[in-house]
């Protein structure tokens, strides 16, 4: 390797997880934090969590039960949509009734 | 799992040596050098597209890539021969086992919903090439110094005779493939 154009090299740079594992690798960096590593990946360490770095399980199942809220008390719409189908089934016997 | 370049040699080679039953330890795979090549033809308009790319190179390799420049004329693609179209750079040795190191157990862990790379990126020879789609997975790239997303393509050039072998070599080294 060329002398002088190459960044500093810091043959002991360390890792640190947010698990709590360490260990020391040579980076450009002095300092390597991170959230996952190969210690407490699920894929790593055999699926056994989702991950959620962005909450998106959270939001989820908040949104499962804001749903299940509001469905539970039939609103109006709901029964004129269920009305509506009745229309439907019956037309739909008439219809075959003809034919 | 860390000091990977040890571990080749205490339990890696012992392992390839029983599996394929190798006559001596030199018949055994090895990792000869990893290319990491960021194709920016987007260059073209702008070249400080090029001054990301090596920045971004340069600080997960620790060592300074090539240009590469177009081999020949494209006209639809507007490309002139000898335009400078991306950057690449070539580990051996303490760098490449280091880079390995960071790829395998820091790297592609940060990949967004990773479920293992997958198997197929192997050339027939041996050597395993991975498309990475952005190049915030390396811990060193701080999200707010970076111009734009932009992925890269790592080839592993082993000395192993087949995909098998090749195959068997990254994963004893703690490659995480996909489990199917």
């Amino acid at each position: 390797m060329r002398e002088g154009i190459h960044p500093k090299w810091y043959p002991e740079a360390k890792v640190a997880c947010a698990c709590g594992n360490t260990w020391t690798v040579g980076a450009a960096v002095p300092e390597i934090r991170t959230d996952v590593c190969y210690n407490c990946h699920p894929f790593f360490t055999g699926e056994q969590r989702i991950v959620d770095t962005e909450g998106q399980v959270d939001r989820f199942i908040k949104r499962l039960e804001k749903r299940q809220e509001t469905v539970i008390p039939t609103s109006k719409k709901a029964k004129r949509r269920k009305e509506k189908q009745a229309i439907v089934e019956l037309v739909d016997e008439t219809a075959e009734a003809e034919a | 799992m860390p000091n990977i370049q040890q571990r080749y040699k205490t339990e890696v080679v012992p392992a390839l040596m029983k599996e394929f039953s190798y006559s001596t330890v030199l018949r055994a795979p090895r990792v000869q050098k990893i290319v990491l090549n960021i194709g920016a033809g987007d260059a073209l308009d702008n070249q400080k597209v090029l001054d990301g790319a090596v920045a971004d190179l340069q600080l997960i390799t620790g060592q300074k890539p090539v240009l590469t420049k177009a081999r020949k004329s494209i006209a639809n693609f507007k490309l002139r021969e000898g335009r400078q179209i991306g950057v690449k750079v070539t580990l051996r040795g303490a760098r490449m086992w280091a880079f390995l190191d960071r790829l395998c157990n820091v790297a592609l862990p940060r990949i967004r919903d990773f479920r293992g790379i997958p198997s197929k990126g192997f050339d027939g020879r041996g050597n395993f090439t991975l498309g990475l789609r952005e190049q915030l997975v390396f811990p060193e790239i701080q999200y707010d110094k970076i111009d734009m997303l932009r992925g890269m393509e790592i080839t592993i050039v082993t000395t192993a005779q087949n995909d098998a072998e090749g195959h068997r070599l990254l994963e004893l080294l703690g490659m995480p493939f996909r489990r199917d």
